[in-house]
């Protein structure tokens, strides 16, 4: 389970507008990164998952307009060790699309690779459909997801490619 | 079998970003060189930081071949140098849709390129403006662009411009504006300019941007805006701690 969940990781204030002017708000884009990494911190080892979705969540709920049609997600995931269980790391996601007013989440999942080469490029797609609650909504239509290209680091490729052009041993 | 005319014109519009099969194309057949030419010239880039001698030349080709311009329907403008030869190609190409225009200071570009440049926004068939890195344009000579991104605008020591007559001010047709990496002052004075009842779309990116001033920006455009799409920064990132053993 989650260890703890702190608002805000920078001066956050800046972030909480409201949207609740916007009277003919219709669809709305929020384009983000996710950090997943893996940290140690005062001798202890921890996932942690940098993500926009509580800022996200603040704004959304200020909604007024009636003439919604979708929201929106554009993320970038950059990932440097395996993950989390999926139940445990999308379920922020899951909240979200629970609760939120659009008839349609369109969610748009770009990633990046980095540090340890065991990382699959099926990371993210095996990953997301692990999570069974994410998948009944994407089965109810409710969430559309798709996924960009998968991006290696260049240092991770040049790497990998000066392997496989060393002369054998 | 044949294909017509339009059909092969279509798929040469594929090509549009591979110069090299375009020229070959253009070399290859009669037919074929008419249409290629119409497509090598579609996207234009005068660039002279890459080139220096690029955009002189490119006046020159267009001056001894008119008829070319008229295939150009999009250029981005990025030079140093601003020519008399290079203000005097942008009317002739009549069809443009699309202009992108990276400078640094409006007030020392010179006045026969203002008013060239701003002419072509004005075109019946422009579509969308880009302007970057530019401090002190006249904004309200843009009130009738429909789409128009601005980028990495700055204030600098010089005073805002007050040159230009308020008369070319035209009424209102913003649809869509995008901002990219904005200072708070600058932005100020777009916020200021934006129109209250036009603005559908809205698009913040960058990582500069001002985001205090984003409510004054949704006010000013409330009952418009239905579409805004919007970059979170790191700073407004939660962070979720997770034991290593799950």
């Amino acid at each position: 389970m989650p260890s703890d969940e702190s608002l805000n990781v920078g001066s956050g204030e800046d972030f909480l507008f409201t949207l609740a002017i916007l009277l003919h708000l219709e669809r709305i884009t929020f384009r983000a990164d996710f950090f997943c990494m893996f940290e140690t911190w005062n001798g202890q080892s921890m996932h942690r998952l940098y993500h926009p979705i509580p800022a996200i969540k603040h704004a959304i709920d200020t909604i007024s307009s009636q003439s919604l049609r979708f929201l929106k997600l554009d993320f970038n995931f950059n990932i440097d060790r395996r993950l989390p269980p999926a139940k445990v790391i999308w379920s922020p996601l899951v909240h979200l699309v629970a609760e939120s007013p659009f008839p349609c989440v369109k969610l748009h999942v770009g990633y990046e690779m980095s540090g340890y080469r065991d990382i699959t490029p099926g990371i993210i797609p095996d990953s997301l459909a692990d999570s069974a609650e994410l998948m009944k909504y994407v089965n109810r239509g409710v969430l559309v997801i798709t996924l960009g290209l998968p991006v290696t680091n260049k240092q991770d490729v040049l790497a990998v490619e000066k392997i496989s052009t060393d002369p054998p041993i | 079998m044949r294909l017509s005319i339009e059909v092969v014109d279509h798929i040469l519009s594929f090509l549009q970003s591979d110069p090299v099969s375009l020229e070959a194309c253009h070399k290859s057949h009669p037919l074929l060189s008419q249409l290629a030419e119409r497509h090598q010239f579609t996207h234009v880039i005068l660039n002279d930081f890459e080139n220096p001698e690029l955009p002189s030349e490119f006046t020159k080709f267009i001056h001894r071949h008119p008829h070319i311009a008229t295939y150009v329907r999009s250029i981005e403008i990025r030079v140093a140098k601003y020519s008399p030869e290079l203000s005097s190609i942008l009317p002739m190409m009549t069809l443009l849709k699309k202009v992108k225009f990276n400078s640094l200071r409006w007030q020392e570009i010179p006045q026969h390129f203002h008013q060239a440049f701003l002419d072509c926004t004005h075109l019946p068939s422009m579509e969308d403006v880009s302007i970057g890195r530019l401090s002190n344009f006249p904004l309200f000579a843009l009130n009738n662009i429909k789409r128009l991104t601005l980028g990495q605008w700055h204030d600098d020591k010089y005073p805002p411009n007050t040159s230009m007559d308020d008369s070319v001010a035209h009424k209102f047709q913003l649809e869509s504006l995008s901002l990219t990496d904005f200072e708070p002052k600058s932005l100020q004075k777009v916020i200021a300019w934006v129109p209250p009842s036009t603005l559908h779309s809205l698009d913040i990116s960058g990582h500069k941007f001002p985001y205090k001033w984003l409510k004054p920006l949704l006010d000013n455009c409330s009952n418009s805006l239905t579409n805004p799409r919007l970059n979170l920064k790191w700073e407004c990132a939660s962070c979720l701690s997770l034991s290593p053993t799950l």
